[in-house]
């Protein structure tokens, strides 16, 4: 939202345009998709599947790296606790499914 | 006829290629000019600002525009740290803006330091920008997660051809003179014609050395480096030495032009010798100007006034009053650089009048651009404004790749304008 917001004050808008806010998002989700290794990608997608996002055992720590970079979320609502990728991320999601 | 058609196809070629230049120039200086208007935003606030430029030359090009814009405080890291005591000492006075150059690797220490201590950055009352190269952001999105999370905007440069752009204006020492664009143009279709019919060695020399001229003026850095390698190879063969002298500045002016300043130290270097050899004044001068450029973009003014001195000197002997008038110009920088900005003004309207009684339509523009900065350090904020739209008329009117950057100049001046005047 930052950089949308900056983006349309640089070009003189009184309001953030759609076009600010998908320029955004669009470099926000090229930086994860370039950062992100594959065993990173396959988790997200283990995540997204079952909204669940847990380590395999003491060593691994690829889900704990998600959830500190945003990559995923957790969220608590009357359901409980639960975890999804970044819903700003899930055009990755879908793409990343397609290689799969 | 079948030159008519020929040159006619060059013309297309060349009306589709430029804009193609214009776009990847335009890339870079569109995402700078966003770190502009945030750190304005930011003013007397702190803010961390991430920016990623992979090669240190280009970082170091981008630094030193901004520090022409803004008090900039320079601080390197190695380790962690360097940062935790610089954010701790809280010793900004005067600083508008942090700047951070981050080393090639996040090691654990460093990782550490940004995560641990991130808010410190908010703290210092004053915004940051952290310079990184790809792999570095990568590795703090991984391994620095929390300091990621608590960064304001990121920005990512690609470094294109002629991504130097926004660098202060300078005078170069070129010797080509031309009206507009179109002219630029013409002059670039006759000796492409040219060279295809030329015999003469020599002569092909001399027209590639024009074309390097010509495409360096236009922006397009890779056909000028083709024109004058050529020319270098050309001459080395037929040992006329005067074309060696001068593409190798050139080349010079390239590696500058790119960042590559040891290369450009090198190449300027090789040429003075030959010059000197030759008894070449005019050029000798040329080169000390050049070489007295790279030391007050490495930030040696010392060393920069005593070759702009002595480049004047030379100059002056033989009446080169283009020459002279460079000098003057690149003086006035450095008294601007220096904060002695009644100096500066004082040599930029010599500059700007010397280039006027010799209709250098290019010199008037960069002075006055240059100027309009001066004008804008002082607070004069609608003066800086007319002259830096005076000098945008006469960089389109040329074709000038400036344009670009008196554009970016002049709407960042229109913004102020307007913010002053709702303050009033």
């Amino acid at each position: 939202m930052r950089d949308a917001t900056i983006k349309a004050y640089r070009n003189k808008r009184e309001t953030i345009a759609k076009e600010d806010v998908e320029s955004a998002l669009e470099k926000l989700r090229r930086t994860y998709d370039r950062t992100l290794t594959e065993a990173h990608k396959r988790r997200a997608l283990a995540i997204h599947e079952s909204k669940e996002a847990r380590d395999l055992d003491k060593d691994d720590g690829i889900s704990r790296e998600l959830l500190f970079s945003l990559t995923a979320v957790e969220y608590e609502d009357e359901n409980g606790r639960w975890c999804d990728v970044d819903p700003l991320l899930l055009p990755l999601v879908e793409k990343w499914k397609m290689r799969e | 006829m079948e030159d008519a058609r020929v040159e006619e196809a060059k013309a297309e070629a060349a009306r589709i290629e430029e804009p193609i230049l214009e776009e990847e120039r335009t890339e870079d200086l569109e995402e700078i000019d966003t770190i502009i208007a945030e750190l304005e935003v930011s003013r007397g606030r702190g803010n961390l600002i991430l920016c990623v430029v992979n090669a240190p030359a280009y970082r170091d090009g981008i630094i030193r525009a901004l520090s022409r814009r803004f008090r900039s405080k320079i601080i390197p890291v190695q380790e962690g740290e360097d940062v935790i005591q610089s954010l701790k000492s809280g010793d900004f006075d005067g600083v508008e803006v942090l700047v951070w150059t981050m080393p090639e690797k996040l090691t654990e220490d460093l990782a550490d330091a940004l995560n641990n201590f991130r808010e410190l950055f908010y703290d210092a009352g004053v915004p940051s920008l952290v310079f990184s190269s790809q792999s570095f952001l990568d590795d703090v999105i991984r391994r620095a997660p929390d300091f990621w999370r608590y960064r304001g905007n990121y920005h990512e440069l690609k470094e294109r051809d002629g991504g130097l752009a926004f660098e202060a204006i300078k005078a170069l020492s070129t010797s080509l003179r031309y009206q507009n664009k179109e002219d630029l143009l013409r002059r670039k279709r006759i000796n492409e014609h040219l060279l295809e019919k030329v015999k003469d060695e020599r002569e092909a020399a001399k027209i590639l050395d024009e074309l390097g001229q010509i495409s360096y003026l236009l922006g397009d850095y890779d056909r000028a480096s083709n024109y004058l390698k050529q020319e270098l190879k050309i001459s080395e063969e037929i040992d006329y030495k005067k074309g060696v002298a001068s593409s190798l500045h050139q080349l010079g002016m390239l590696a500058q032009a790119t960042g590559d300043l040891i290369e450009a130290r090198r190449l300027y270097g090789e040429s003075l010798k030959i010059k000197q050899d030759l008894g070449d004044k005019s050029g000798v001068a040329s080169s000390l100007h050049q070489l007295g450029m790279l030391a007050q973009d490495e930030g040696d003014l010392g060393e920069a006034r005593r070759l702009y001195d002595e480049s004047l000197k030379i100059k002056q002997d033989p009446g080169d009053k283009s020459g002279v008038a460079s000098s003057l110009h690149q003086l006035g920088m450095l008294a601007q650089d220096e904060g002695d900005l009644g100096e500066a003004r004082r040599l930029y309207g010599e500059s700007l009048k010397i280039k006027q009684d010799l209709g250098d339509k290019s010199g008037v523009a960069i002075t006055l651009a240059q100027s309009a900065l001066l004008e804008e350090m002082e607070g004069k904020l609608e003066r800086s404004l007319d002259l830096i739209r005076e000098a945008e008329k006469i960089f389109l009117e040329l074709g000038s790749p400036t344009a670009l950057q008196a554009r970016q100049d002049r709407e960042r001046l229109e913004q102020k304008v307007l913010n002053k005047k709702m303050h009033e």
